[in-house]
């Protein structure tokens, strides 16, 4: 009898437990990435090799920068098909900016940053003003963004980029580029967690015909958000020119995808308004594990597509439970 | 007055309407004489790229056009109009079908699709115009006399020699860890590359001196070269990386770079279609060797395939005309370009 009792106090415990740790959306996606730390710890002894965990770091921090910028944008109800040829343009121009034009590094990583935002509010505009749904002008953005990038190189990488290894430099033991995901994600915690400018977006995103009715400026905040998440994207472009060394015409093609799945496993409803801030970083880091496991395991690359679809499905699968439908 | 001026209107509208037509009748006349009297006489060949964007194919241009200086010098009757697709179907299906209506006698095609461009093939067909495709194949072999484009085979059979060549210099111990990186699956490039790379690793995956530690697809990308080589670093020690194109060699590079190794010396890299970049990189000592396609011949043996099939009524005994690959290291690096533009006669052509 009093053993009976017992587990069922410590079901009782865990119950408890969970129901006060659900609370917090962050907890889902880090069960699934500390689960999947663990498994592929299991799964291959190289895996927490010093080398690569740096590697994976390095791996995740551009596709990190993406999905927080694009995980703003989901939470307003929105999407972004544009992350990943804006990221391409943004790094295009610093390199074209840095070797035809010879500006010293700052200058051009100045002149990425403005492109990448200046993209970011062309879609804003394209959204609020021309009225033309996301998914549609970001499209647009998409394709001729990739266009512009093929236009500014001529199909040809543009080399000599040595300059930018001040990204891939480390401080404290991680590369820089490391750092500066970390501080983003960070500020993307305080941004939607701590500001009214965050509570906006998440109130567009829950019922935006309430928001707009209760007085908030929802156009100006989609403009916002908007530049805003073009900005991060080009952070991510500078950060493949570091890693490669050269700007290279063909970088984050199909990179959107991963964004959007990021967001997705970290956490955040396609359908707006729903999710922690700090989850895409975390789906990015395990996005960025899954391939890395797949390939220490040599699992073959044909497998290894249908695996990261599977866990995708299944995450998603885990992270929706609990809601009455989705659209 | 009214009346009259009007009058005086319609009689000027009418004699302007009247030299307007006699103009056009006898421009018309004129035009259709002077193209009849030409037509029998002249050659006059279509060449098709689909980008002229790309050096690569700037070269097969310049490759048509050395043929047919040649051919004129030589006193032949020949003019040749290019045309640039700027890799869209429509484009190129809109430029053959104009030309199939202004009287072209051949159509030299690099086609920007394998099936796209089929239906307008199909007319030139219909039109009795004869097509050779150069580079790139189209799926229905009806539709043009002859295929002229790389062997991929033998292309990856010889960069998989040079990385055996290499891995045997740099007196390594057997067997030799070997990383294969393959282009987008289901593509002919990727697919052939492939194929040849095995041809020539797996007699010595037979006999124990290499072993294939990773084969990964890194769809021909220099981004997925960097971070499928970077994690394939962190399991395995690597003695040599053999990828399907040069973009995907030079991720590796970056890769094998970022590991703290010296590529070159610690990892031996060969790539596939010496890029401007990859060319670098063997100066530099970090790539071992790179293949060489050869654009200007293409376009060269397109012209005189065209030329011998509508002057000399020849017709190839074979399908596919292979043009070669050369092999380029730091031995031929700086004169390999000559190399592969210089004219070569065409296999099979019928003499004089």
């Amino acid at each position: 009898m009093g053993k009976t009792g017992g587990s069922e106090g410590l079901v009782d415990t865990i119950k408890n437990l969970w129901s006060k740790l659900s609370v917090y959306e962050e907890v889902k996606p880090l069960i699934a990435l500390i689960g999947l730390f663990i498994a592929s710890a299991l799964l291959s002894p190289y895996f927490l090799t010093s080398y690569n965990q740096r590697i994976l770091l390095l791996q995740t921090a551009p596709l990190a920068m993406l999905a927080l910028g694009e995980s703003m944008i989901i939470l307003m109800g929105s999407i972004d098909l544009s992350p990943g040829s804006t990221m391409a343009l943004a790094g295009t121009v610093a390199a074209i900016v840095h070797i035809s034009y010879g500006q010293p590094l700052s200058v051009s990583i100045l002149a990425g940053m403005a492109t990448g935002a200046a993209v970011g509010f062309i879609n804003g505009l394209l959204v609020t003003k021309a009225k033309i749904p996301s998914f549609v002008a970001t499209l647009a953005a998409l394709v001729a963004g990739r266009g512009m990038v093929l236009i500014l190189t001529g199909g040809q990488p543009i080399v000599g980029l040595t300059e930018f290894r001040v990204f891939t430099e480390a401080i404290i033991g991680l590369p820089n580029m490391v750092w500066i995901f970390i501080v983003f994600t960070g500020i993307n915690l305080l941004l939607l967690r701590r500001t009214s400018l965050g509570l906006k977006i998440y109130s567009i995103g829950g019922n935006e015909e309430a928001a707009r009715y209760s007085g908030i400026n929802a156009d100006l905040v989609k403009l916002t958000i908007f530049t805003l998440a073009g900005f991060y994207y080009s952070i991510a472009g500078l950060m493949m020119n570091a890693r490669l060394e050269v700007a290279y015409p063909w970088t984050g093609w199909g990179y959107e995808l991963d964004a959007i799945a990021s967001s997705v496993l970290g956490g955040i409803q396609l359908t707006g308004g729903i999710g922690s801030p700090i989850g895409p970083a975390m789906g990015a880091y395990i996005l960025t594990l899954i391939t890395n496991i797949l390939i220490l395991m040599g699992v073959s690359p044909y497998v290894q597509w249908v695996v990261k679809g599977a866990v995708l499905a299944v995450a998603a699968t885990a992270l929706t439970r609990g809601l009455k439908y989705v659209k | 007055m009214k009346r009259r001026g009007y009058k005086a209107l319609s009689t000027t509208a009418l004699i302007a309407i009247i030299v307007i037509i006699a103009i056009i009748i006898i421009g018309g006349v004129v035009y259709y004489i002077t193209t009849q009297q030409q037509a029998p006489s002249k050659i006059k060949i279509g060449l098709f790229i689909s980008n002229l964007g790309n050096p690569y194919f700037v070269a097969l241009r310049d490759g048509a056009q050395a043929a047919v200086n040649e051919l004129k010098n030589k006193g032949v009757d020949i003019e040749m109009e290019d045309f640039d697709a700027k890799d869209d179907p429509n484009l190129q299906t809109t430029q053959i079908e104009t030309a199939v209506g202004q009287g072209f006698s051949a159509l030299v095609v690099n086609p920007v699709h394998v099936e796209a461009i089929q239906p307008a093939l199909q007319k030139a067909k219909d039109a009795g115009i004869p097509v050779i495709t150069t580079d790139r194949d189209v799926a229905d072999h009806t539709l043009r006399i002859v295929f002229i484009g790389t062997d991929n085979v033998a292309g990856a059979e010889q960069a998989a020699k040079m990385l055996i060549k290499a891995l045997k210099e740099s007196g390594k111990p057997t067997p030799w860890k070997v990383v294969i990186l393959n282009g987008i699956p289901g593509t002919t490039a990727a697919e052939d590359r492939k194929k040849g790379f095995h041809n020539i690793l797996d007699q010595y995956v037979a006999n124990g001196t290499v072993t294939i530690v990773a084969e990964e697809v890194a769809n021909f990308r220099r981004d997925e070269g960097l971070t499928k080589m970077e994690s394939i670093l962190a399991a395995q020690t690597v003695d040599a990386v053999i990828a399907a194109n040069d973009e995907m060699a030079l991720g590796a590079i970056q890769a094998i770079e970022g590991a703290g190794l010296t590529p070159g010396k610690d990892v031996i890299v060969v790539g596939y279609d010496a890029i401007p970049d990859a060319v670098q990189a063997i100066k530099d000592g970090k790539m071992y060797a790179t293949i060489a396609q050869s654009p200007f011949l293409q376009g060269y043996w397109g012209v005189y395939a065209a030329y011998y099939h509508i002057a000399k009524n020849w017709s190839p005994s074979e399908d596919w005309i292979p043009t070669p690959t050369v092999v380029v290291t730091k031995a031929n690096v700086d004169t390999f370009e000559q190399e592969v533009k210089s004219p070569k006669p065409l296999p099979g052509a019928p003499s004089g």
